[in-house]
């Protein structure tokens, strides 16, 4: 009785050093932790380009998301998501500024964020491994296929002046394309965190998150009159 | 002579028969001896490093530069951290809540569908989930489907407000009807948890997701029918399920009528609310759609764009603009000279004390209130300048009686369920100077209806108010 009972013990014990074993690289760190010690003295440029590179890397394993890559996860860093949002927001915010301004952005700035806490605060009570800052970490970068499609289509609403119901179906293709891939890519990075069997209800909250924003871009136009 | 050896040396007033033979008496008496020994060393321990931590004291005094300064200096960060950690685990703990999240999705969805089955048992407890990630995001779906209703309902701009109002509307009918359910089901001593009064009033909203997406979805111009079919057979069945629950859990006919009469009407109070309130929009469209002849007032505006009725908001928009409204009034729908409209409005106005910060507006834009409130139709007064006048102070002093360019008909909700259009203007157009009629408006003026003819080229919007004037009641103008 007492070994079968260690036994299952040992195998509950392994999975999730295993899960942990898989996400930090026993190689990588030990070099991170020495350029860390010597960053402090290095000019600012170096500092900054290689932040910037970074954050580079991670826009483009977001375009690309492979099942490999998992530097988004191992080094999260929030300037990514920071940009992206400041951006969409201030996209998202009405011409008038007479009219809007302030509040409109506070709002979808507070939404992003306030909605990737959430999303991530849901996925840990369903028993995810990864920490609270490399989810919001994955669902700001996330936001990137969207926040193109918001380019694309503020870029459709400037060209003409007049909205066919041909340019509305561009600009609808557009953000949906937008976020099929974001949701997709989202799920690529969380979805092996979750507990196999849950994965379903990690990813719907994903899914409405990236929902919402899709619908407040798909609902955005010009409202000069 | 044992068991009574042993009651002294317990000291305890309960007489453990196990330990009345002789053999487990002994037995008993070692244990607590040795639990005794126990706890002194533990008093041992205490003692110990009270002591050392008086002997750290006068050492304070000898100068913390030392080696001794600094362990110390380490000591007291390791406890602060761990005392950090320790409150930051006790209070912000999610792990409180992860057996509420301790669910599979096809349990998840089974209590979804069974929302909708009643269950006819109600002589034992029937059995709820105390799960909060079902409720969670069916609270979640019902936002994004009231963000729909709206952006399908009329054009809006500032979503983020929209957001906020459909966020506060939910999660407040969430809690707040949970709180005010698990109070009374308290009062009448139903056997009933908190969290199951919570995950019961949640899951029910799915039948609010339901009825308002299908409701938004197909609904036909020119009636609500379908919508009241789907009211009564969703939102019926789901508060059958809900009462049923209650019933089996609760005893005494006049507690089970209070606990589910108040549930029942809550529920279904709730779904019409939504409806009405964010949705009243397709309904004047459809309605300004289908009603090709004007009146008389629209056609002499048709060519008045509205920016903007809020006079500041004109202002730097257009500093040269010409007030649209002040126009149509003057335009032939006036039949009260103008002067007395402004008396009329000063006089108002310098009651509420308002005049101070409207006196400009208030000669500029007589009319302005036209937009504002949509929802005239409900004036006793023949005149509608008299209803423009009253409301628009009232509307105006709630200051921003019309972003509209912007105009959020869902904005409605703040503050006042979905009469706003009926109540507030009973309050103004029945001359209740107000601060009543105004405050009201002041509370909805965030977006409030006025904005609704925002966005719309000037004979629409006035055309749609006429048209609201005729007694319908959904300002929602929107587009």
């Amino acid at each position: 009785m007492a070994a079968t009972s260690v036994d299952v013990s040992d195998v509950t014990d392994q999975v999730p050093l295993d899960v942990e074993g898989d996400i930090t690289v026993p190689g990588a760190p030990p070099e991170e932790d020495e350029e860390d010690f010597s960053t402090l003295d290095e000019p600012v440029k170096e500092t900054i380009l290689r932040d910037l590179k970074a954050v580079g890397k991670k826009f483009v394993h977001v375009l690309n998301p492979l099942k490999g890559s998992r530097s988004l996860l191992r080094e999260w860093d929030l300037w990514g998501p920071l940009v992206l949002c400041v951006m969409v927001a201030l996209l998202l915010q009405g011409d008038n500024a007479a009219d809007t301004g302030a509040p409109q952005f506070a709002e979808v700035f507070v939404i992003l964020w306030v909605g990737a806490v959430v999303v991530t605060l849901n996925s840990q009570l369903l028993g995810g491994q990864l920490s609270f800052f490399q989810s919001v970490c994955v669902l700001g970068y996330c936001v990137l296929p969207l926040s193109i499609a918001l380019i694309v289509c503020r870029i459709i609403l400037a060209a003409s002046a007049t909205q066919t119901i041909v340019l509305f179906a561009i600009r609808f293709v557009t953000v949906l394309l937008g976020f099929a891939w974001s949701t997709f890519a989202a799920m690529a990075f969380l979805g092996d965190s979750q507990p196999v069997n849950r994965k379903a209800l990690a990813v719907y909250p994903i899914f409405l998150f990236y929902f919402i924003i899709s619908w407040m871009i798909i609902s955005h136009t010009h409202s000069d009159t | 002579m044992a068991a009574f050896q042993q009651n002294l040396s317990e000291a305890t007033a309960v007489i453990d028969m196990s330990t009345l033979e002789d053999g487990a008496g002994l037995d008993d008496n070692i244990s607590i001896a040795s639990s005794g020994e126990e706890f002194v060393d533990v008093r041992k321990r205490e003692t110990a490093t009270s002591d050392t931590l008086d002997e750290v004291d006068p050492a304070l005094a000898k100068g913390l530069t030392g080696a001794l300064g600094q362990s110390m200096a380490e000591q007291v960060w390791k406890t602060g951290s761990q005392q950090a950690k320790k409150a930051f685990n006790l209070y912000a703990n999610i792990d409180i809540l992860r057996p509420y999240f301790d669910v599979e999705p096809r349990k998840v969805m089974k209590r979804l569908l069974s929302t909708f089955v009643p269950s006819r048992i109600i002589s034992i407890p029937q059995k709820v989930a105390s799960e909060l990630y079902g409720p969670l995001m069916i609270v979640f779906t019902l936002i994004a489907v009231l963000l729909y209703n709206m952006k399908s309902s009329g054009h809006t701009v500032r979503e983020g407000t929209l957001m906020g109002t459909a966020f506060f509307v939910c999660f407040g009918y969430w809690w707040g009807t949970s709180a005010l359910l698990y109070f009374i089901a308290y009062i009448c001593n139903s056997h009933i948890a908190a969290i199951q009064v919570l995950s019961l009033t949640g899951y029910a909203l799915v039948a609010h997701c339901v009825v308002l997406f299908l409701g938004t979805a197909f609904h036909s111009v020119s009636s609500h029918s379908m919508f009241y079919l789907m009211w009564a057979i969703f939102g019926g069945l789901s508060t059958l399920k809900m009462v049923l629950v209650y019933m089996s859990r609760t005893s005494g006919q006049t507690q089970r009528l209070v606990l589910t009469g108040t549930c029942a009407v809550l529920h279904l109070l709730f779904l019409l609310y939504l409806h009405f309130a964010y949705h009243n929009i397709v309904e004047d469209l459809d309605q300004t759609l289908q009603l090709h002849v004007p009146r008389a007032p629209v056609s002499l505006s048709h060519d008045i764009p509205i920016r903007s009725t809020h006079p500041v908001i004109r202002r730097v928009i257009d500093p040269q603009a010409v007030n649209p409204i002040a126009r149509v009034q003057e335009l032939g729908k006036s039949k009260v000279p103008k002067a007395r409209v402004e008396r009329d409005t000063k006089q108002q106005l310098f009651d509420l004390g308002l005049k101070d910060g409207l006196d400009k507006s208030v000669h500029d834009e007589p009319g302005a209130e036209n937009v504002n409130m949509a929802a005239v139709k409900q004036s006793p007064h023949q005149d509608g300048e008299e209803n423009r006048n009253l409301v628009q102070y009232g509307g105006q002093a709630a200051g921003k009686p019309g972003d509209l360019a912007i105009g959020m008909p869902g904005d409605q909700a703040i503050g006042m369920p979905g009469d706003q259009a009926i109540g507030k203007t009973e309050d103004q157009t029945t001359g209740k100077p107000g601060d009543q009629a105004n405050r009201k408006l002041g509370d909805q003026a965030i977006g409030n209806p006025g904005d609704q003819a925002i966005g719309m080229p000037g004979d629409q919007a006035i055309q749609r108010l006429e048209d609201q004037a005729m007694g319908k009641p959904g300002d929602q103008v929107g587009k």
